[in-house]
């Protein structure tokens, strides 16, 4: 009894000191990510800046989702000193959360594109995006977009060099290990 | 038994330390000095060293005129201090014409901007946001969320055409951007009530000296059938003989033959 007592209290105080080390992803690595060949949007001009189709739309949904969370865990307006202290005038409430916010609700702890980022293509008229997500179900709008013109790869599913193929007719110098994206 | 080749110490970058910025303050925001800045929009005083940019007074921007040091003047750091965020958008220009200045809902000239939405006091993921603007005409170029806090150190550092972000020492995006030359600066846009201060501003070189190789004696390993730990004697953060001393040691990356093990940042 008393040997397996031991074995018993050796394991406990021992065991996890030769467990192999957990590290955390690479923050390159980390989450949902596609590559997309996408239209560009917006003239550029006052109050319509060009941007990938999609990812304003994503990002909504991640920043509200932010928004909901901070505001649940935000105290009352005036208990933050050090803001406050500089404020010649009271100010509005920060958790503005818009009505459409719930729609999204049912996703993943942090629904939408937590991040993105773009090249535009040789002839200027479409993106190469790289979109970063926690919730796969993210991507579902443009996983379902079967419109020709659309390119749709799914980091750790295609290969880099089937990706590298098929943007290069579209952006001639374009490679996947320059086109990272780091995510907290 | 495998065996690792330990290549050596590869980027090192403005991170750490006794790096030294060309500027260090805040202009003067009612009466910016016109040799050294060219502000656009209005800022106020936000106390010592610092500027605020408040909802009543809408955007601003002040543009830094002289030439950055270092072996490239458009190659350089822009630092500043978060010290008040309140429903607002702190900005670092880069690459910046005298007249640029991002707005709520478009920009003016034409820039690289770095904008960095708060909300109330850090509280929850802050927004950044990479924008380009040429002539008037903006695109947005990538966005990510990172959380930081009031008292951080914002930094942005450009050289080429890479653009890397950083929250204090801890990089939060990296990425390309399409200019490469022209001015750095700082700004704000505070949101319908808020209210911004910012400071103190600084500028610096980016410095390309890198820093002395790891000691390959100082390596030691440990080798089990699935894990190999590696343990070696950190390099010195300021080799000391570039004129722009203080190099910083960003990561150390691990090489085995032609292939690199890791990618994620290895600092102690």
């Amino acid at each position: 009894m008393q040997r397996i007592v031991a074995a018993l209290l050796f394991l406990y105080c021992f065991l996890p000191a030769v467990l192999p080390a957990q590290r955390a992803a690479a923050p390159g690595n980390r989450y949902f990510r596609l590559i997309c060949l996408v239209h560009l949007t917006g003239s550029g001009k006052n109050g319509d800046p060009v941007v990938p189709e999609y990812v304003t739309e994503g990002t909504a949904i991640a920043r509200a989702a932010d928004t909901i969370a901070v505001a649940a865990a935000t105290p009352p307006a005036g208990l933050n000193s050090r803001a406050l202290a500089a404020a010649p005038v009271a100010t509005a409430p920060v958790a503005r959360v818009p009505a459409t916010v719930g729609v999204s609700a049912p996703m993943a702890q942090r629904p939408g594109y937590l991040a993105w980022r773009m090249q535009v293509t040789d002839d200027g008229k479409m993106a190469i995006i790289h979109i970063v997500a926690a919730d796969r179900h993210a991507f579902d709008s443009i996983l379902a977009d079967k419109r020709p013109e659309i390119r749709v790869f799914e980091i750790g599913k295609d290969s880099k060099d089937k990706i590298e193929a098929e943007l290069r007719k579209f952006k001639k110098n374009f490679e996947l290990d320059s086109f990272p994206l780091e995510v907290q | 038994m495998r065996r690792l080749v330990f290549a050596g110490l590869l980027s090192a970058l403005t991170c750490l330390g006794q790096y030294q910025y060309d500027f260090t303050g805040a202009p003067d925001a009612s009466a910016p000095d016109p040799a050294i800045w060219a502000a656009n929009g209005t800022g106020r005083p936000g106390g010592d060293q610092a500027v605020q940019f408040y909802y009543t007074y809408g955007p601003g921007s002040y543009i830094y005129f002289p030439t950055v040091s270092g072996a490239n003047a458009n190659d350089y750091e822009v630092a500043s201090t978060m010290d008040v965020a309140n429903d607002g958008t702190f900005i670092h220009y880069l690459r910046a014409s005298t007249d640029a200045l991002a707005t709520s809902t478009g920009g003016t000239g034409s820039y690289i901007s770095v904008e960095l939405y708060t909300g109330y006091a850090f509280n929850g993921p802050s927004t950044i946001t990479v924008k380009q603007c040429v002539n008037g005409s903006v695109t947005t170029l990538a966005s990510t969320t990172a959380t930081g806090s009031l008292g951080m150190k914002f930094r942005t550092v450009v050289w080429g055409t890479n653009l890397w972000v950083f929250f204090n020492s801890q990089r939060v995006l990296a990425m390309t951007i399409p200019f490469t030359t022209g001015h750095p600066g700082f700004g704000g846009i505070p949101g319908q009530y808020g209210q911004l201060v910012m400071g103190p501003i600084q500028f610096g070189p980016h410095e390309v000296t890198p820093p002395a190789a790891p000691s390959v004696a100082s390596v030691r390993s440990s080798i089990l059938p699935n894990q190999i730990s590696l343990q070696w004697q950190g390099v010195s953060d300021d080799p000391g003989t570039s004129p722009n001393r203080g190099t910083g040691v960003l990561l150390y990356q691990i090489w085995r033959g032609s292939t690199q093990l890791n990618s994620e940042i290895l600092l102690e």
